[in-house]
């Protein structure tokens, strides 16, 4: 028993800086993991200095006192200070120090946060809202990481602030947490462990020095880390062993693009890329329900994207042109309409539910919106309706009143072939187009004379039966994507979903000298069947819900004269327009369609499969039933369920090692003394699962006193028999009697045991039962 | 070599008693002191541990509070002789130890033993005394022995002494000094009476004394018995360690300027070994080694100047001690379980 004595003064901040030093490491190595989310890497400066700057402070107040908390509430002074300094120099005294006005900058600085979190796709601009919320959430983190570990003395749970930094790239990027950043990560970690139990060691031997009490004690501290440490090993291997097997880290159940809402389902229809999460809900939740008098189900339209760089196509950011508020909309409808041609016009009224949007959805060719609460104004460019506060479009209730163009396909084969005056961004192509996009758009459109005939040739090209309709089949890594290469593979694969199709076609059309641009929002929906007549004895309204699944996406071509054509390139989803009803490919994977045969059809604009006098203007594939098992994807099931499976068995693990561990100590294979000091070992672990331990100077009877008291005489008695049959063990004279059937003496104190846990649980709140169950303390620290 | 003289002590039976008759016994006596004496079972206990490690006892409060009782109770409940030395500053060591005389008669030096030959001596007032007589007395305590012109003369057993000592004061007193204190295994502070008690006493004692009427429960064969019952009590190595880790415990304390010596910690462990038995132990357990702690050891330290300044006293300090001390270093290990598996 030796004492280990310092002869030089204890000091503290030396103590605990290589902590620091390691917690600071490990959230540098987590934070950059956020590149994968965050572009380019101007963001990681101010977040590395904000982080530097908190764990400095902290770890060197710790020089100057021994308070616990004077170096936590310096720390958060410094990432103050910090924050101020990197993202608000502007407003503050002599650059760091915060004014009103500061305040007033931070708190815009999180809403430009949160909308980045809410309406960007990954990887988002490294604008200073995201920044600054990173920065400030780093440095947090390492507040309570450094809490964790040093106060709380509970390093295994500094994984938690560390995961949930990895686990944003995890789950939003598809590439993933980069394997150096990982690496980096789970090293800090495992120093962080390391380094927690030097320090750990030295404040406890100094402890006993200024006690000057001996080494340990019954029930003291012993420093067993043995199941810490194969915890997390396991943690460290898994993880590294997991991410190709995971769905989630790579594609499938979390798809890039996709985020979790407030209520844990994806929210909003992020223009483009949540729309692939909403495609693959296999439910019917209704999202949006509305009336409409128009012939037909409307399309509801989000916004458009008109601008394809080739990496990722964004929506347009066209915030600077929405000054116009609602109320000045104008009918512009999709070009304006022609004197030669009638237009239908049409009220709606949509009910949105909890579909969430800064963008309004609205019946393409809406003139005017009645009874939207919030402040909304409205691109004339392209009709989208957007908010301009911080308002969603959740749960509004509007009118909509559009009007739409009667267009035939004589009509737009007729349009003077005029010089085109849209701006050129409608026609810049991506810096590289793959051959064979460009080889395939200049075949189809080879025959074709008028650009409509184009416009015509290409989507009948889709609708040929080479081409189907699948959410998952291509689902490749990054085949959620939108990007060139991308499109060069679903070429190859014909098969995809919506915004394949409508992407396709709109950079095919811009080879064809067509402007174009992708529109996004939600296909027609289902008639509910409920009929409403109109205010004011106006028109019979029909019903329609739409579900997520019904989120689509579909090109719009400008022809001149005519303003922006709707097009269905998507086989089997939406409805193609009447102008645009082309000829079904008479010869199945015939690469050349045949000639575009003139529609004679006057649906109005859009076409329903509404009983109208018209032809039913709906592709066979649209008109299949769907079967409710054939949405899902069975291997992406299975895996989704291995990972259920696998997060599972990580969270059942501490509960499994504790049980493991209590079979050990009431074995049967060893002798009776044994047997009674692994009783209670047990004892010992059973109260400290419920947070009553042992002190270091308690002898077996005054702790077995202690912790009899509250409970019944069935509890007093196991536990009076428990530290009697151990005193008799440790204490009592050796004995050469046999052992009298360990089985019955194992099954006796297993017995005991459990009773007293029961007893300890009555008397306990459910969330130190639930503790004790699922993450039983007196696994991670002994004594 | 001196030659050994008495002790009726032959072949007797010596084993230990069973379990039930020795706490029959131990209640016996208990019950007799606390009749005679109100409202000090803890006291008297302790005492009777004392008696049973053979050691001796020190009372040490202000007078009237029944120190003198106690010792005489004590000793009447046991059925042995019983002596009574009121020590005073001319009492000299043969006074205490006994006197060769020549006897005149038989032409030989004979021995008169002095009061120390019996079983109980009670010691009043050895404060006193002068040092020569004090450690007269301390010397037979230590050596359970005499030895008087060349010739050693056995105490007879068992033997014990209860000293009682008045810390008010006086002119003409000779204190025992802290290391002569060390003799006795344990003392007590009697400490005034509770209210209740107090009225028990006032009511018992105004005629006569209940002392009067109290009748021996045990003999001195029976209480040897008892005596070798203690010593059988079993001591395990994780408490042996503890009770040496108590001992440097104090030793290393800064505000003890003298801690405990290794003969006090025999002391502890001997006075734990009686309180197991007491306790109907066969095996000396932690808790008894805290329990006897502060009886046996806080006549012992030294606490330091400035502390004792500060209102720190022996007692508060060991207390301390025993909070943080940690117990059984191997409880619950694998190596304790190794161990007892091996066996």
């Amino acid at each position: 028993m030796t004492v280990q004595r310092s002869t030089d003064r204890f000091r503290p901040g030396a103590v605990y800086l290589p902590v620091s030093v390691f917690i600071a490491f490990a959230l540098a190595m987590a934070a950059a993991g956020l590149s994968a989310v965050i572009f380019s890497w101007s963001w990681y400066l101010p977040v590395l200095a904000c982080l530097l700057a908190t764990t400095a402070v902290t770890a060197g107040t710790r020089f100057f006192t021994a308070s616990v908390w004077i170096p936590y509430a310096a720390g958060l002074l410094a990432l103050g200070l910090a924050l101020t300094a990197a993202f608000q120099s502007g407003t503050a005294l002599l650059g760091f120090l915060p004014t009103p006005g500061s305040w007033k900058g931070f708190w815009g600085l999180l809403g430009e946060a949160l909308n980045t979190v809410q309406h960007e796709v990954v990887p988002v601009n490294p604008g200073p809202g995201i920044t600054y919320l990173t920065a400030a959430t780093v440095g947090v983190f390492a507040l309570v990481t450094d809490w964790i570990v040093l106060r709380a003395r509970t390093p295994l749970a500094s994984a938690g602030p560390l995961l949930a930094v990895l686990l944003v790239p995890a789950f939003l990027s598809y590439s993933s947490v980069g394997s150096w950043e990982f690496a980096g990560t789970a090293l800090g970690f495992v120093m962080i462990l390391a380094a927690a139990r030097r320090s750990h060691r030295a404040v406890d031997a100094e402890e006993r020095r200024r006690n000057s009490g001996q080494d340990q004690g019954f029930g003291a501290p012993r420093g067993g880390l043995g199941p810490a440490w194969v915890l997390s090993a396991a943690a460290v291997i898994l993880t590294l062993l997991l991410p190709p097997f995971i769905p989630g880290f790579t594609d499938g159940v979390f798809p890039q693009g996709s985020r979790l809402g407030s209520l844990g389902r994806a929210s909003g229809l992020n223009p483009l890329l949540s729309l692939n999460s909403n495609l693959r809900q296999t439910g019917n939740g209704t999202v949006i329900s509305l009336f409409t008098d128009a012939p037909g189900a409307p399309y509801l339209r989000l916004t458009t994207i008109d601008s394809f760089s080739g990496d990722r196509w964004e929506p347009d950011n066209r915030d600077a042109f929405l000054l116009s508020p609602i109320s000045q909309m104008i009918s512009a409808g999709s070009g304006a309409p022609d004197g030669d041609h009638g237009s239908v016009q049409s009220v709606t009224e949509i009910h949105t539910g909890d579909f969430t949007s800064p963008y309004l959805l609205v019946p393409p060719g809406t003139a005017d919106v009645f009874g939207v609460t919030g402040e909304w104004g409205y691109d004339p460019d392209n009709l989208a309706v957007k908010s301009r506060d911080t308002g969603t479009s959740a749960a509004q209730n509007f009118l909509a009143d559009s009007s739409v163009p009667d267009w035939t396909a004589d009509g737009l084969r007729a349009l003077p072939q005029a010089r085109i005056d849209v701006p050129d961004r409608f026609l810049a192509l991506p810096r590289t187009v793959p051959p064979l996009v460009s080889q395939t758009a200049q075949q189809l459109t080879r025959n074709a004379v008028t650009p409509f005939d184009k416009a015509l040739a290409l989507q009948d090209y889709f609708h040929g039966a080479a081409f189907s309709y699948s959410i998952t089949a291509p689902a490749e890594k990054g085949y959620d994507g939108t990007g060139m290469n991308v499109l060069e593979q679903f070429l190859k694969a014909k098969s995809g979903y919506c915004i394949h199709y409508a992407t396709a076609m709109a950079v095919m059309a811009r080879l064809a000298g067509i402007p174009s641009r992708v529109a996004v929002g939600f296909a027609p929906g289902h008639a509910t069947g409920e009929v409403r007549q109109g205010q004011g004895g106006g028109n019979t309204m029909v019903g329609y819900s739409v579900a997520a699944k019904d989120a689509h996406a579909w090109p719009e071509l400008y022809f001149q004269g005519a303003g922006w054509i709707r097009f269905e390139p998507t086989p089997s989803r939406g409805v193609i327009p009447g102008y645009a009803f082309g000829p079904t490919p008479a010869d199945p994977g015939a690469d050349v369609p045949v000639d575009p045969r003139p529609s004679v059809s006057t649906a109005p604009l859009p076409a329903g499969p509404t009983p109208t006098a018209t032809p039913t203007p709906t592709t066979q594939a649209a008109a299949r039933p769907v079967s409710a098992w054939e949405g899902i994807d069975w291997p992406e099931l299975g895996w989704g369920l291995a990972a259920g499976v696998v997060v599972l068995l990580l969270a059942a693990a501490p509960r499994m090692l504790r049980s493991l561990q209590r079979r050990r100590r009431l074995s049967p294979q060893q002798t009776a003394a044994a047997l009674s000091i692994g009783a209670m070992e047990e004892l010992l672990a059973t109260a400290a699962d419920r947070g009553i331990r042992a002190g270091p100077a308690e002898t077996p009877r005054s702790f077995g006193a202690r912790l009899a008291r509250p409970l019944g005489p069935d509890g007093h008695a196991a536990v009076q028999e428990l530290v009697r049959e151990y005193e008799q063990a440790r204490y009592g004279s050796p004995t050469a009697e046999a052992d009298p059937g360990p089985d019955a003496a194992a099954a006796t104190a297993a017995g005991r045991i459990a009773a007293v846990g029961q007893e300890l649980d009555a008397g306990a709140g459910p969330v130190t039962r639930a503790r004790a169950r699922w993450f039983p303390p007196s696994l991670f620290r002994r004594g | 070599m001196a030659e050994a003289v008495s002790g009726e002590r032959s072949r007797e039976d010596v084993r230990p008693l069973p379990s039930g008759e020795f706490a029959a016994a131990a209640q016996a006596i208990l019950d007799a002191v606390n009749g005679v004496i109100d409202g000090k079972q803890e006291t008297a206990a302790t005492a009777l541990m004392v008696l049973l490690a053979q050691g001796h006892l020190l009372l040490e409060d202000v007078p009237g509070v029944g120190k003198t009782m106690l010792a005489k109770t004590l000793a009447r409940a046991v059925h042995g002789s019983v002596s009574r030395i009121q020590f005073t500053p001319d009492l000299l060591p043969s006074d205490v130890t006994g006197v060769s005389m020549y006897n005149q008669a038989t032409g030989t030096f004979e021995f008169r033993p002095g009061p120390v030959f019996a079983n109980l001596v009670i010691g009043d007032e050895i404060n006193r005394a002068s040092a020569k007589t004090q450690s007269a007395l301390l010397e037979c305590m230590e050596e359970n022995q005499v030895s008087v012109d060349g010739k050693i003369y056995l105490l007879s057993a068992p033997f014990m002494v209860l000293a009682t000592q008045n810390p008010v004061e006086m002119e003409g007193t000779f204190p025992l000094p802290e290391a002569q204190r060390d003799r006795f295994m344990a003392r007590i502070a009697m400490g005034y009476p509770d209210r209740a008690a107090e009225l028990d006493m006032l009511q018992a004692h105004q005629n006569s004394s209940p002392l009067e009427r109290l009748k021996p429960v045990v003999d001195t064969a029976m209480l040897r018995r008892m005596i070798s019952t203690v010593h059988a009590v079993h001591v395990s190595d994780p408490v042996r360690e503890y009770v040496v880790d108590l001992g440097r415990a104090t030793r290393e304390h800064p505000e003890i300027t003298l801690g405990a010596s290794p003969r006090a910690m025999l002391h502890v462990l001997r006075a734990a070994k009686a309180r197991a038995a007491l306790g109907g132990q066969e095996f000396v357990l932690p808790d008894d080694v805290a329990g006897v702690a502060h009886s046996v050891l806080s006549h012992r330290l030294m606490v330091d100047r400035r502390a004792a300044l500060n209102g720190r006293d022996a007692g508060a300090i060991l207390k301390e001690i025993l909070l943080r001390l940690p117990v059984d270093p191997a409880a619950g290990r694998e190596s304790a379980r190794r161990a007892a598996g091996v066996r």
